[in-house]
């Protein structure tokens, strides 16, 4: 099957009268449960809070954040095939979705080097990152519409 | 000459207030609400659907306010738009694009219109927003549509 014709297997999700506003509302509630819970960890991990037992806080909130990424990621791969040809030449998303790759590596990178029990300047520099790389990805997702 | 200030000034504020209303979609902000275009032509490459019903416009050069424009009767809805003042100060785009986008409306309100979708070849007059200053592509934020002898609001549900 043919890009075009794969896409256009999907256009119906656009033309149905509440699957889209839907597909937003989970977009939207998989971006709070992930950046709420992520952000309580990593303003653990930079001294915040610290009357907080930080292993189980962050064993607990990461697991909130890895449920938040996916209702956000499932939600967004059907809201994107829905109009795809035009995403792909949108230049917010294309940055939203380079984003995203980068703040992944950043998570990959600080959980191989000792995640939670190797809490380091770089690991704390890691934490700063993730938090603007995440609100940059707020952004760019906003700015989809209007550009 | 103070009171006739004050009520210049409340006047202003009302219609800074009322000014930008929620969009489903992206806000109304961006376009120029001081400034009603009007524009009538052929409907091509219609996309029913959400977050907004779009199409593009074939604007022919023969493009004039029809002269009943000013006299039409707007439905009410639940937004509060001056119909009335729009239609008394629609003008003609001064760019000349023969082609313009046109961006309606989410589907569910289009629904709650009882809208019957635009199809390719119609023709269709739309009262509408452009950007400050005509600037950028020629996109028109559809305030009220014409189409088939029916005029439906575009920026909130029937009242």
């Amino acid at each position: 099957m043919a890009f075009p014709e794969f896409f256009a297997a999907f256009a119906w999700i656009a033309s149905h009268r509440w699957l889209y506003p839907a597909l937003e509302v989970v977009h939207i509630v998989g971006i709070a449960l992930l950046l709420g819970s992520l952000v309580l960890v990593e303003l653990r991990l930079l001294g915040f809070g610290s009357a907080l037992p930080m292993a189980a806080l962050g064993r607990f909130g990461l697991r909130l954040s890895v449920a938040g990424f996916c209702t956000a990621a499932a939600s967004g791969a059907f809201l994107f095939l829905s109009q795809a040809e035009e995403l792909v030449s949108n230049r917010p998303f294309l940055v939203k979705v380079g984003l995203l790759l980068v703040a992944g590596a950043n998570a990959w990178w600080f959980h191989r080097r000792g995640g939670l029990d190797r809490v380091d300047a770089i690991a704390r520099s890691q934490t700063l990152l993730s938090l603007g790389l995440w609100l940059a990805i707020i952004i760019c997702g906003r700015w989809i519409a209007y550009y | 000459m103070m009171l006739m200030k004050r009520r210049h000034f409340l006047v202003a504020s009302a219609a800074t207030a009322s000014a930008p209303f929620a969009w489903a979609h992206h806000g109304w902000s961006s376009f120029d609400q001081k400034r009603p275009i009007y524009l009538e032509g052929v409907a091509r490459k219609v996309a029913w659907r959400n977050p907004h019903a779009e199409f593009d416009l074939e604007v022919g050069s023969d493009l004039a306010l029809p002269a009943d424009l000013t006299k039409r009767q707007l439905p009410s809805q639940s937004a509060a738009v001056d119909g009335a003042w729009l239609l008394s100060n629609a003008v003609l785009p001064t760019r000349k694009d023969k082609v313009w986008h046109i961006e309606l409306a989410p589907l569910t309100r289009l629904e709650a219109w009882k809208a019957t979708e635009v199809r390719n070849g119609d023709r269709v007059g739309i009262l509408g927003f452009t950007f400050l200053e005509e600037k950028g592509e020629p996109v028109l934020r559809g305030e009220y549509l014409f189409s088939g002898n029916r005029t439906y609001g575009l920026r909130s549900s029937p009242a």
